[in-house]
């Protein structure tokens, strides 16, 4: 699903975020990407998503080297991504349920269709008894659930998060995994850019390690670890062990 | 519903949403539209009523064969029988020198006493040649100065339409020189616009990010801010043309109708074809500020503030 070849992303005025990085995220994984601050991991996910361009190197997302892509197919490329914010980015005026079905303009389904898919993933992350309910009137926690429900409802190849969790305390943390977990077991890959050690050691999956915009360790998939698209465990399930 | 229907519904209630959504940097642009193009359309409608009023005068050309006195009534008749036969003549009346004098007083109302205190009636009689209207009138007025000219009993003939002609020239220069104007206004207008227009687009910088990154095309992201500039220019240009008429009824409100300078600025409406023009460049106005207002950044990648 991801492969990077030697990724180099250097800022003007010589800052270089990410320096001869290689990474390969197989279809159906979920792998977290970690380390301390200015490692790079926001800068892979934007690489990802062709919010920027790499300096030299490779960066080939489901078929598609996104360093080569042309402007005019960069929509094509996100319309199969997912992305969760740590800030949520939810339109405040504009309720959970209008949040959710606003991006499916885009894809030119009826109003009708609109509510219908956004009330079936709003449902998926339990908050289909908030459809109505404006972002600043719901917590942290929902926030997000929302931002991952708009994430999910064009039913995306792969899911990106950035610190999704970094504004939620341990308990809400393991409960945006959980649902992760659920939308990974449905065939989503899923890459998590988090710096939060605890909730990692805890969900006990791949852990692609960065520093200094290397990547020190590329992590193993755990063996119990199910292929894409398979409910090997109880998505609902408490991940922790 | 098909794609294209979705689509435009989406584009339609997004324009919606973004007028609601800002609201006063809405009104801001659409009074500066609409002042500028009230502005626009008060120039028009001067300029539609002096052209009409040149062109009435056109229409009625007319020649005075002013008469020797005392006549002889032998000489006049034949006279008349001689200028009414020419080409392009439609009538020929007599006026008295009593008839000369009434219209005189009726003219000028203040100079109405002037004549009285002379010892006789200074006006001579004469005959006043109609020719038939439209193009050739002028020339076929000059054959009928040419022909009665000299002519027994005949004292002078006169067409004195030389000044339509020079106030057709400053017209005509009136018009390029507003020409000239109205393409720098324009691009300030424009200008002003995008400006106003992108702090519209900045508002939203969050939900455009957003439409961005779940794979929305830009031109997408950009339809509903570009049928927002379209509503407002029509919008603008409809209360333009409706002020310019007010403005117009104020006038001959407060001014006689009948006098020249109701005439020559207010006597007739915008006509249609002016209207037309408003609205025409309004839209391109909006059209081409809203444009600008969403046009990409430099890295092809991002709008405004995405």
């Amino acid at each position: 699903m991801i492969r990077a070849f030697n990724l180099v992303k250097r800022y003007p005025g010589g800052t270089t975020a990410l320096a001869e990085a290689n990474l390969e995220v197989e279809r159906g994984e979920f792998v977290f990407v970690t380390g301390p601050s200015g490692a790079g991991k926001t800068t892979l996910l934007r690489l990802m998503l062709r919010q920027e361009l790499p300096s030299s190197g490779q960066i080939i997302v489901n078929g598609r080297n996104v360093g080569a892509l042309p402007a005019s197919k960069v929509p094509e490329l996100r319309s199969t991504i997912g992305v969760v914010f740590q800030d949520f980015k939810l339109i405040r005026r504009k309720t959970a349920l209008e949040n959710v079905a606003y991006v499916l303009n885009v894809a030119g389904l009826s109003r009708s269709e609109q509510k219908q898919r956004a009330y079936e993933a709003l449902k998926g992350v339990g908050l289909n008894h908030r459809l109505n309910a404006l972002p600043p009137t719901l917590s942290g926690g929902e926030q997000q659930r929302v931002a991952i429900a708009r994430a999910v409802v064009t039913d995306p190849e792969l899911l990106l998060a950035d610190e999704p969790t970094g504004n939620l305390d341990g308990e809400l943390a393991v409960e945006i995994m959980r649902l992760f977990r659920e939308i990974n077991a449905r065939g989503t890959t899923v890459v998590v850019a988090t710096h939060d050690k605890e909730l990692i050691h805890r969900m006990k999956l791949r852990t692609v390690l960065l520093d200094g915009g290397k990547v020190v360790n590329a992590g193993e998939k755990p063996a119990g670890q199910p292929p894409a698209g398979t409910a090997g465990e109880p998505p609902a399930g408490d991940p922790a062990p | 519903m098909s794609a294209r229907t979705a689509r435009l519904r989406y584009y339609l209630s997004d324009a919606w949403e973004e007028v609601r959504h800002s609201p006063g940097v809405n009104i801001l642009a659409l009074t500066t539209l609409s002042a500028a193009l009230f502005v626009a359309g008060l120039v028009l409608l001067v300029l539609a009523n002096v052209e009409g009023w040149i062109g009435d005068r056109r229409d009625a050309v007319h020649v005075d064969v002013y008469l020797l006195e005392p006549g002889d009534a032998g000489e006049r008749a034949s006279l008349e029988r001689t200028l009414a036969q020419l080409p392009g003549v439609r009538e020929v009346r007599l006026v008295t020198r009593e008839q000369a004098l009434e219209r005189y007083q009726a003219s000028f109302g203040e100079l109405a006493g002037v004549p009285g205190e002379l010892e006789s009636n200074p006006f001579p009689a004469s005959f006043e040649v109609a020719l038939e209207p439209g193009p050739g009138a002028a020339e076929r007025a000059r054959e009928v100065v040419e022909s009665a000219s000299g002519r027994a009993g005949v004292d002078e003939a006169v067409f004195d339409q030389g000044w339509l002609d020079q106030l057709e020239v400053w017209l005509g220069l009136a018009r390029l020189g507003g020409l000239a104007l109205a393409l720098p206004i324009f691009g300030a207008l424009v200008f002003v616009m995008a400006s106003v227009l992108r702090l519209a687009v900045y508002a939203r910088r969050d939900e455009i990010e957003i439409m961005l990154l779940v794979g929305a095309t830009p031109a997408f992201v950009r339809g509903p801010f570009l049928v927002a500039g379209l509503c407002q220019g029509l919008l603008g240009a409809v209360i333009a043309v409706i002020l310019t008429e007010v403005g117009r009824r104020l006038l001959l409100a407060y001014v006689d109708p009948s006098s020249l300078l109701a005439q020559m600025v207010a006597g007739r409406p915008l006509p249609w074809h002016f209207a037309g023009l408003l609205i025409g460049v309004s839209l391109a106005i909006s059209l081409t500020a809203a444009f600008f207002a969403v046009r990409r950044d430099r890295d092809g990648d991002a709008l405004l503030g995405a």
